[in-house]
């Protein structure tokens, strides 16, 4: 541990295509450019392109070298992104090999990122609730989950944040019926009647359980990005975090809601950041916004 | 399906020195979004659960809107109420948590504050995200109100009352044994059901007779206490009665008149941050404008100003530290700044 604060923040969200790579590769940018040292790490396991969205072509080194014991150190495998103080950690483009990897290196990749010396770790997680997925979202104590104002969007990122949750929760118990009863849960064996928050649930059959289900809570901070989302649909920022905390009884902040614009496809065409090429579109603010919201909070969440 | 835990509080989710208002708050934020059928409940709360939920609620609401109900609900759910507050307490805690330290603040200034720092967010970004093309009635006067930083702070002083009252009432009549068996915490789960179905029991009952058949516990709980209680509520009552006139006395605006058709120039924002006593350097100190910026705003000096979308920016940071709809401050402020840049242009 080096004495400097590491800010790490997941960006998932469950369902493909609502600008996760996007959003991270573009707010990683205006946190650079707010004058903090950054890194971007892609753990899109089915598809990485973060590069992409840089203009790097191939890159010449990724963590299938890490993964591969190509090379010791992580730090290794970093690139500089031209243009901005990012380093960028470019994803496995072993796609087979990458959805596979085992508990070891699992392990091993995990502690090396959460050892990065940056003052901001942006991760972008792929779609989907695969047990890699959730493991990545989880090693981040900061959690951004990305949805469209859309009931199937909204239905994955739920479930998304339910099975993240549960899944280290598993992680965190040891007894062998407790790890039992949390699978059921995941597997939808045991329904939690709604309206019964998961830790009123736990109380009731196993208060022990309750008490690591509150410390897994509390070890995470969860936000929201709306994106996609018309005038009409501001009245969420209000409504999921409410949702989500009456009835699952995590806390979640929203950090900020997009509109929908054309411009986003011409940007990553042109393979440039957007908030590079268009530098004066509401979306630009939208993005800065919510890159200084996710600085704000995390220096205020520092209290030592 | 396992039988839902009757915790009133917890199933209108609120703390449990919540006044009045805070339950009819909670309850209408139910009601709305259950009855509008948001999109932010599809998966979570799932249609044919939806009226159960819904009765579950009304039964809530019921008890705790109703002073004399919701003592004798208080009383019997005391020894449980201790220990589950502890627990909401760790979970809430982190869950909205600012950078304020823990301890220093009590159950429901966390809340409120916690609350309070969320629903800035949520109307920063809303405000910021769209100015919205005319249509809007100005309701300034109306709509200050829900936000009140000032007096919510006020508030919070006298809120932790009840609790203590709560203690007070019940420190007083140790004379029955139950009472003593309400403040054991029950150590298991199954304890804590029992207990709660005399909850229920007892709320179900009369409240005034009390001497309705049933088991001799509730009762004595019931008749022992629900004299003082009451009384107690009222004092509450008055205090809060109170604060709300201390409320209405409180802003200077009033020697200023906004209205609907207050025009929210430099001028005009100037004069009601000097009546409310706050300078330049406290509005720069919490919003980190610059004190030139700020003084360009009030003297309408736009060549010195940065770009629209900065100005937009800091209106509603000014907006928000006068106390004022920044959404309203913002477009009355542009349209005006829009007519005199095209007089001068002519």
């Amino acid at each position: 541990m080096t004495g400097r604060k590491r800010h790490i923040f997941a960006f998932g969200g469950g369902k493909g295509g609502i600008g996760k790579s996007f959003l991270s590769a573009n707010i990683a940018a205006s946190i650079s450019q707010m004058g903090y040292r950054t890194g971007l790490i892609d753990l899109d396991l089915g598809g990485a392109n973060q590069h992409t969205f840089f203009g790097i072509d191939r890159p010449h080194k990724t963590i299938d070298d890490f993964i591969e014991h190509r090379t010791r150190n992580f730090s290794d495998i970093l690139i500089d992104v031209p243009g901005y103080d990012i380093m960028l950690g470019a994803g496995i483009q072993n796609d087979l090999k990458a959805t596979n990897f085992n508990a070891g290196q699992k392990a091993r990749l995990f502690s090396a990122i959460k050892s990065l010396d940056f003052d901001y770790i942006i991760i972008d997680i792929g779609a989907g609730m695969s047990i890699s997925t959730l493991d990545t979202f989880n090693i981040a104590p900061n959690g951004v989950l990305i949805t469209y104002p859309e009931p199937t969007a909204l239905e994955n990122c739920y479930k998304f944040l339910k099975s993240a949750f549960l899944r280290e929760l598993r992680g965190k118990v040891k007894e062998k019926e407790l790890k039992e009863l949390v699978d059921n849960i995941y597997d939808g064996k045991i329904i939690i009647p709604a309206g019964i928050k998961i830790v009123d649930y736990f109380n009731s059959v196993y208060s022990e359980l309750a008490g690591t289900a509150i410390a897994v809570m509390n070890h995470h901070n969860y936000y929201f990005i709306l994106n996609n989302a018309s005038e009409e649909d501001m009245e969420l920022l209000e409504h999921i975090p409410y949702a989500i905390r009456r009835f699952y009884g995590f806390g979640i902040i929203p950090l900020g809601a997009l509109a929908n614009d054309e411009k986003i496809r011409e940007s990553i065409r042109k393979m440039r950041p957007y908030i590079e090429i268009f530098p004066d579109s509401p979306t630009t603010q939208k993005i800065r916004e919510i890159a200084s919201n996710i600085v704000n909070i995390s220096e205020s969440l520092c209290y030592d | 399906m396992i039988e839902p835990m009757k915790d009133y509080y917890r199933i209108l989710d609120i703390p449990l020195n919540a006044n009045q208002k805070d339950v009819e708050k909670a309850y209408q934020k139910i009601k709305n979004l259950v009855s509008k059928n948001s999109v932010s409940l599809y998966s979570i709360l799932p249609s044919v659960e939806k009226d159960r939920f819904m009765s579950e609620v009304e039964e809530a609401y019921n008890v705790l809107i109703n002073p004399e109900k919701r003592n004798i609900y208080d009383v019997s759910i005391k020894g449980i109420a201790a220990q589950k507050e502890n627990e909401r307490e760790s979970e809430f805690a982190k869950q909205l948590s600012f950078g304020f330290a823990k301890e220093a603040f009590t159950y429901l200034d966390y809340t409120r504050k916690a609350e309070k720092i969320h629903k800035d967010m949520v109307d920063r970004i809303r405000n910021d995200y769209l100015i919205r093309p005319g249509g809007i009635s100005i309701r300034i006067l109306e709509t200050q109100d829900p936000e009140r930083p000032d007096t919510e702070n006020v508030q919070v002083e006298p809120a932790p009352k009840p609790e203590e009252n709560h203690q007070s009432v019940t420190s007083p009549a140790p004379s029955g044994q139950t009472n003593n068996q309400n403040n054991e915490i029950p150590a298991t789960a199954e304890e804590e059901k029992q207990s709660e179905s005399e909850v229920v029991q007892a709320i179900r009952k009369n409240p005034q007779t009390g001497e309705q058949p049933g088991e001799e516990k509730p009762e004595i709980t019931v008749t022992a206490n629900s004299k003082p209680v009451i009384s107690e509520t009222q004092d509450t009552e008055q205090t809060k009665k109170e604060n709300l006139s201390s409320d209405i006395q409180m802003p200077d605006k009033e020697k200023i008149v906004i209205d609907e058709n207050s025009e929210f120039s430099g001028p005009f924002l100037r004069k009601i941050r000097e009546s409310m006593g706050i300078t330049v350097k406290d509005i720069a100190k919490t919003t980190k404008i610059s004190t030139a910026n700020i003084t360009y705003l009030e003297e309408e000096d736009y060549r010195n100003l940065p770009a629209l979308v900065y100005i937009k920016g800091y209106l509603a940071q000014i907006a928000k530290c006068l106390n004022l709809r920044s959404d309203i401050v913002v477009r009355s402020y542009l349209s005006r700044m829009n007519e005199r840049q095209e007089k001068k242009g002519k």
